[in-house]
């Protein structure tokens, strides 16, 4: 069956146009590109189920056309329009945001605008709720069709956010954050009274982290406020379907599927070039990179981390030599830089954009006809929703380039072209609900007025991540919004909340919504300065980052090469540097661990000799060298080396676990040496691998490695750990204990990050089991710690342990070595240990006895 | 808990690492920067603070009263959070801190924060002068005579094979010491700082609180090069 696709209505399309060109029309005020999929009605099997959708003016106006709706399309407006609610999971650019409004449109042709809120679309994106408003537009300007639409984000003028309280739009398009606030004024009940849809764009976006936590409250809100409001969920393929449903989904939910029509083309860079044993920056690759964009008609380079994203970007102009349009597009950038490049992509005026995560969400990708990802994938999901930005159009494949960085990723390139023709997805992970989440939102119920516990309680073990929240747990979140929930009280005249005689709960002072408002939201950023060029503002960076600089020193940022000349008022400022090279910036956003199915992919490469074959010289060197000089990490056993190195021994373990489990181990495998007398110093990790060094040798690792690590070490472990701290720090943020912001005062990141310390110190000495303790905790497990996952390796190898004692370092320990990850966090693990090791240092270069 | 000893201005003093200062030669004890009820003072504003801020302080100091037995107990400025502190501490810790203050002869000196209040029974003055050596609250620039002062919570930043550490410290230059705060919610202050430009020089040492001692890096206190450049 034939399919035609196109982005852009108005005009009808014509086969006959080049076939890798956009169908993309202008007519009159702006580009207008709605993702509109749909198909010739030729298909004698066609059905329209819908008698609705018969009569709408939009599928007069498609049929005009010689188009019709898609199946799917039409199967998730009737779940909807039943009174059900759906997920529609949907390649990239599968017209997923038509489908989820069609039922929207249908449903308001017939009743008619009640003067009321009629649909809520929310997404995780200011800037897709803004494109989607667009897209929208198109039919209904050209189809003048009776309906309102309106966009309302954290950048709304406020006297158009007033407007739309006293008189909102049918369809509002919005974020997690203005939907929380919209629910926290005393007449949401009214204002969402005929709600009819609530449209969660990027569903997939929202199942493990916190914002997710924050929007499944709200839903349930929204629930007990507007019962007959159908959900209609927009996501990505992901491997667990079944669990999205369970997510958003009330009784009864239903599920379209829209297949992959083709199958993306994913290849790896070939390079006639050594490539490096260890290093992240693909130095090696960047003139084939180059000739890859230049060959291509707009590409998307993506990369992990915002130092790659700097150094590519730098590099490729170095070797610009055809003068292509490139841009750099990374989190740290000031937003409209952002913008400015976002806007340049879609108006088709670049050739190429370097990019981190920040592009990753579905924003509008105008013609991008290849996607290039420098360093590896990571996770096998995340690799094909990049990859399926590029070539929107169903009909033809994606095509992927893979450049790996290093030995290491090599592999994992391989791995995952594996594992995407094998069709396997990574598990997609599904979080349970921060407790400080729900005591945010908790504050935003009684905010919008007088509520009961009981009722409460019931309303939020509605929400998917907050299902198995036991009560005696409830009413510590309701103790902590109140007055902090301390076993020692004190001060009843300052409580928040307060019983009132009919034994419901509401704000003890009314004004105290407005700390809700300047509060809402579940993302809270690190300490970052201003990045300031004379009078400009070029961008921000982590404070974390600035404080190992000085003066003099060179590092790359937005494309250039600055010079840290000081501190200045909170601003970090610099001069345009002369000297091309730059000290690389070690800050590193967004690094995800690797997947254990991808990390299982590639130990199964590492032993399975006869795939080596396929690999290029180089690699297949290289895993042979190691075998001779050590041993091979494949999936049957744990290989641990033995070495010394620069007056170190260097204890390394090629467990495979992912960044967070290996930091974890390493974390304990501290603790257990140091109270072996090991005399332990410090780790590094990567994702497949973790040093530890000591100043003596371990004479065995079996124990080092025991499962019992991770209850007698790990407890102890749990309690102390600058881990915690940092989650700490957001827990305490995200639940109100201390406020972004106050009336009438800002604070700067320091102050939160330094007094947060504090204050769990203090806390774990005399509430260890204070509710916001226990969020942290139950945090922790799940992502930074990685407990589960940890727990599982160490059970996996035990008995299975090669133990290689070398001379020195083997070729796979090399990026342990090279690359020490310069750890931020304050060591308190070995704290006195460092800072005696300091004054030993001191005192041999100074050859005194002891300083007094 | 230990200490290390050092001269100043004459005389030796032993450096605590819970931040306090003790004089065997007079058998005084020189703590500053408690902050009582810092907690407590943002509840006003719905920040609920865990509350036991002053109870762990006052524990802390009963601790190094019982290590070192002074006769004196200088306390040098901003004991109390704020003017309005010792109305909300509770009867079991005015009790507590009261007890430490019956064993000792103390001597207050009037810090910024807390308005000058001191507890009933007790006066505070600006500064005094003890053996030739000023104590104050906060640094006189202006005076060439030796000095222990308080009130910037002075922390520094080390770096060591990699890592990195912040801790509170004692800065102490040829004619001035900074002692760290004492309380257990004091944030720090670098000691790099502008603020502390009065200390920097080649001699001048700092000694770094860790869990167990004190610590000692190469001595020297730059002006933080950054800022320098700009001026």
């Amino acid at each position: 069956m034939f399919v035609a696709w196109t982005r852009v209505v108005g005009m009808p399309v014509r086969d006959n146009r080049p076939v890798n060109r956009p169908h993309r029309v202008d007519i009159g005020v702006d580009r207008l590109y709605i993702e509109l999929m749909v198909e010739p009605s030729h298909d004698p099997q066609y059905r329209q189920p819908l008698p609705q959708l018969q009569s709408h003016p939009l599928t007069g106006w498609l049929q005009a056309r010689g188009w019709d709706w898609f199946d799917h399309q039409v199967e998730a407006a009737g779940h909807a329009l039943a009174g059900k609610d759906v997920i529609v999971f949907a390649p990239t650019g599968a017209g997923k945001t038509l489908a989820g409004f069609l039922p929207a449109f249908l449903d308001i042709a017939e009743r008619g605008s009640t003067g009321r809120l009629h649909t809520l679309y929310i997404s995780p994106l200011k800037a897709l709720a803004v494109d989607v408003h667009r897209n929208i537009a198109t039919p209904i300007e050209t189809l003048e069709l009776p309906v309102r639409f309106e966009t309302r984000t954290g950048d709304t003028p406020s006297s158009r956010r007033q407007r739309q309280k006293t008189n909102p739009p049918d369809f509002l398009m919005t974020t997690p954050e203005s939907l929380a606030l919209l629910l926290s004024y005393d007449d949401a009940g009214a204002y969402f009274s005929d709600l009819r849809y609530v449209i969660i764009d990027e569903l997939h976006a929202f199942f493990d982290n916190k914002r997710g936590d924050l929007l499944s409250l709200n839903l349930e809100r929204l629930a007990t406020l507007a019962p007959q409001a159908r959900r209609i969920g927009l996501s990505a393929t992901i491997d667990k379907p079944d669990a999205a449903r369970d997510w958003l989904c009330r009784e009864g939910g239903e599920m379209v599927r829209v297949p992959q029509a083709v199958a993306p083309v994913i290849d790896i860079l070939q390079t006639d070039n050594r490539i490096p044993w260890s290093g992240h920056m693909a130095r090696h690759a960047l003139d084939e990179v180059y000739a890859q964009i230049a060959a291509s008609r707009m590409s998307v380079v993506f990369v992990n981390t915002r130092a790659q994203a700097e150094f590519v970007f730098q590099r490729l102009w170095q070797l610009n030599e055809k003068n292509l349009r490139i841009a750099v597009h990374h989190g740290s950038l000031e937003r409209e830089l952002r913008r400015k490049v976002e806007a340049m992509m879609a108006a088709g005026g670049l050739d190429c954009v370097v990019a981190t995560s920040s592009l990753d969400l579905g924003l509008d990708w105008a013609d991008v006809d290849l996607v290039i990802q420098v360093g590896a994938p990571k996770g096998v999901s995340r690799l094909l929703q990049r990859v399926g930005r590029a070539n929107h159009r169903l009909d033809e494949p994606s095509r992927a380039i893979l450049v790996p960085t290093n030995r290491f990723e090599y592999l994992e390139c391989v791995a995952a072209q594996a594992e995407i023709a094998g069709n396997r997805l990574d598990g997609a992970a599904f979080r349970r609900g921060g407790f400080d989440v729900l005591a945010q939102h908790v504050f935003g119920v009684a905010c919008s007025g007088p509520f009961l516990a009981d009722d409460l309680f019931a309303e939020i073990t509605r929400a998917a991540p907050y299902a198995d929240v036991p009560r005696a747990q409830f009413d510590q979140v309701l103790a902590f919004v109140t007055n902090g929930g301390y076993a020692l009280q004190a001060y009843p005249q300052y409580n928040r909340l307060a019983t009132l005689k009919d034994g419901s709960i509401a704000l003890r002072e009314a004004r105290m919504a407005r700390q809700y408002r300047m509060n809402i939201g579940t993302i809270v950023e690190s300490p970052m300065m201003k990045v300031k060029l004379r009078n400009r503002t070029l961008g921000t960076i982590e404070e974390n980052f600035v404080v190992n600089l000085t003066a003099g020193d060179t590092f790359l940022f937005g494309g250039q090469v600055l010079t840290f000349e000081g501190i200045s008022n909170a601003a970090v400022l610099v001069s345009k540097s002369k000297g091309g090279e730059a000290q690389i910036p070690s800050y590193g956003g967004g690094r995800l661990p690797l997947s254990s199915n991808l990390s299982l992919a590639v130990r199964q490469l590492i032993g399975d000799r006869q795939s080596w074959q396929e690999l290029p010289d180089q690699i297949r060197d290289w895993l042979a060298l190691h075998d001779d000089r050590s041993a091979l990490p494949d999936e049957k056993t744990l290989l641990v080396e033995i070495f010394p190195h620069r007056g170190r021994h260097h204890t390394v373990v090629y467990s495979f676990a992912g960044r967070n489990a290996n930091q974890t181990l390493g974390f304990l495998m501290l603790r257990r040496m140091k109270r072996a007398g090991l005399r332990p110093l410090g780790f590094s990790m990567t994702d497949y691998a973790l040093a530890v060094w000591s100043l003596d040798p371990p004479d065995e690792v079996e124990s080092l490695l025991d499962p019992d690590i991770m209850t007698e070490e790990f407890e102890e472990w749990l309690q102390d750990t600058p881990l915690l701290k940092r989650l700490f720090r957001d827990a305490a943020i995200i639940s109100g204990l201390v406020e972004r912001r106050h009336p009438g005062q800002v604070k700067t990141g320091r102050q939160i990050l330094f007094s947060s310390d504090l204050i769990y110190d203090v806390l774990r000495k005399h509430e260890p089991d204070h509710i916001l303790l226990q969020a942290v905790r139950r945090d922790a497990m799940q992502g930074l710690i990685d407990a589960g996952r940890l727990a599982d390796t160490l059970q996996s190898i035990a008995g299975h342990i090669v133990c290689r004692r070398l001379d020195m370092i083997s070729p796979m320990a090399v990026p342990l070595i090279m690359q020490i990850v310069r750890e931020n966090t304050v060591r308190n693990e070995v704290g006195d240990d460092l800072l005696l090791d300091m004054e030993e240092d001191i005192i041999r270069a100074a050859n005194v006895e002891q300083i007094h | 808990m230990s200490s290390k000893s050092t001269e100043f201005a004459g005389h030796a003093f032993d450096l605590h690492s819970s931040g306090a200062l003790f004089w065997p030669g007079q058998q005084c004890l020189v703590v500053g920067d408690l902050h009582l009820e810092k907690a407590s003072s943002y509840h006003a504003s719905g920040q609920f603070l865990p509350p036991y801020d002053t109870a762990q302080t006052i524990e802390r100091l009963a601790a190094v009263v019982d290590e070192f037995s002074p006769s004196r107990l200088l306390l040098l400025g901003d004991v109390f959070h704020d003017g309005r502190a010792w109305q909300r501490m509770s009867q079991d810790n005015k009790a507590r801190f009261e007890a430490i203050l019956a064993r000792v002869d103390s001597l207050w000196i009037e810090g910024n924060h807390d308005q000058s209040f001191v507890p009933p029974g007790h006066e505070a003055s600006l500064e005094v002068d003890i053996e030739g050596i000023i104590f104050r609250h906060i640094m006189d620039e202006d005076d060439p005579r030796p000095e222990i002062s308080a009130h910037y919570h002075p922390a520094a930043v080390i770096h060591h094979r990699g890592a990195r550490l912040r801790r509170p410290c004692f800065v102490r230059s040829a004619g001035r010491m900074i002692i760290p705060a004492f309380g257990v919610l004091t944030g720090g202050l670098d000691c790099r700082d502008e603020a502390l430009a009065a200390l920097r020089g080649r001699d001048t040492q700092l000694y770094l609180l860790g869990r167990e001692g004190v610590f000692v890096p190469p001595p020297g206190l730059a002006a933080d090069s950054r800022k320098a450049r700009r001026r």
